[in-house]
């Protein structure tokens, strides 16, 4: 796994910077964290990439949850996010939690 | 099974979504699709970031138009005559409920359909189908209320300088590959073997009935008037080319 774009920004105007992390799964396929930040706050976050969610409109809430968690600060963000798409039914093709948890893993704005 | 006809990009994807609720309402039986794209456009999947998987300004350039699939993946180019189409719809009942499994058995088809016209390819997990190590066909699939749709490509013949003038191909995905040029990564039915266009269609229908029960039929009126609908409220629609 070799994470790339650490920490590279992106220019959003208005105080907000976009930060982008992303990583090329092995066997998988491409993941990207895609962060607003406004000072050293996290105003949003998206999911980008040629990976499959289903049902598609479940990934808008994977978003959710993430940010009302601030998943970037747990400890165990892996087993939370497994847990979060078991409980919703929802499947992954292209990443798996891991892969999400180690893009997550110590971000900071 | 409908006849091969093109049709534009929006209106293309709307017939998918269009077949799919027909299905899932019961008025329409299991369903194959074979089709074109009139003008010439790239796909790209529901969670990707258009700018950075398509060069806008070459599009317009080259009349290519952009449209944003329901399903995810990756960015396709669908060049006019070049590249066919297909679509899977079905209830989800009648396809393997592993997603990879789904995959590998469509993923089948078109091996089949390749022999068929005497070229040897194997299916490459996730979602693609190889001729000698290169990419010829891709496909995404999706499963929404009770239905299975999937949607792939079989490049026909593939004009490189302009496919690639069109999509930016992430490094990433390069070094995954283990290769520097992205051109080199995919072939078509033409390179491998110069075998008239029809033959290939019908060896892609035959591949894709076997063992089946079947008829050709055609869209109906309701199908017709939902995709419009649904191409001029979804995918025609600016919001949701270029957001998501």
């Amino acid at each position: 796994m070799r994470p790339g774009g650490h920490g590279k920004a992106r220019g959003l105007g208005q105080g907000v910077r976009g930060l982008e992390r992303r990583v090329k799964v092995p066997g998988g396929k491409t993941l990207v964290l895609k962060v607003d930040c406004q000072g050293k706050e996290v105003k949003d976050l998206r999911l980008r990439g040629d990976f499959f969610f289903y049902p598609e409109e479940g990934l808008a809430k994977l978003e959710s949850f993430l940010m009302e968690n601030s998943a970037w600060k747990m400890e165990d963000a892996k087993t939370v996010i497994a847990s979060f798409l078991e409980e919703h039914d929802y499947r992954v093709v292209g990443f798996a939690p891991a892969d999400l948890a180690y893009l997550l893993r110590g971000l900071r704005c | 099974m409908l006849r091969y006809e093109a049709n534009t990009p929006a209106m293309n994807m709307a017939l998918d979504e269009a077949i799919a609720e027909a299905v899932s309402y019961r008025v329409a039986g299991p369903t194959l699709r074979f089709y074109g794209w009139d003008p010439s456009a790239v796909s790209i999947g529901r969670f990707q970031d258009l700018e950075e998987v398509v060069d806008m300004e070459q599009c317009e350039r080259l009349g290519v138009q952009v449209v944003r699939r329901s399903t995810g993946g990756g960015a396709v180019f669908h060049d006019s005559g070049k590249e066919i189409t297909y679509s899977v719809v079905c209830p989800e009942d009648m396809m393997p409920n592993d997603i990879n499994e789904a995959y590998q058995e469509i993923g089948g088809w078109l091996v089949n359909a390749l022999k068929l016209i005497g070229i040897e390819a194997t299916f490459e997990p996730i979602n693609d189908v190889l001729v000698n190590g290169k990419k010829i066909s891709g496909s995404a699939q999706s499963r929404r209320q009770g239905i299975f749709t999937q949607h792939g490509t079989l490049l026909y013949d593939i004009d490189r300088v302009r496919m690639f003038s069109v999509l930016k191909v992430p490094p990433d995905k390069l070094d995954a590959h283990g290769i520097e040029d992205a051109t080199e990564r995919v072939t078509s039915v033409r390179e491998q073997k110069k075998v008239p266009w029809d033959f290939v269609i019908a060896a892609m229908a035959n591949a894709f009935i076997i063992n089946k029960q079947w008829y050709v039929g055609d869209l109906t009126t309701d199908e017709m008037a939902r995709a419009e609908l649904i191409a001029r409220e979804r995918y025609a629609n600016e919001d949701w080319t270029f957001g998501r």
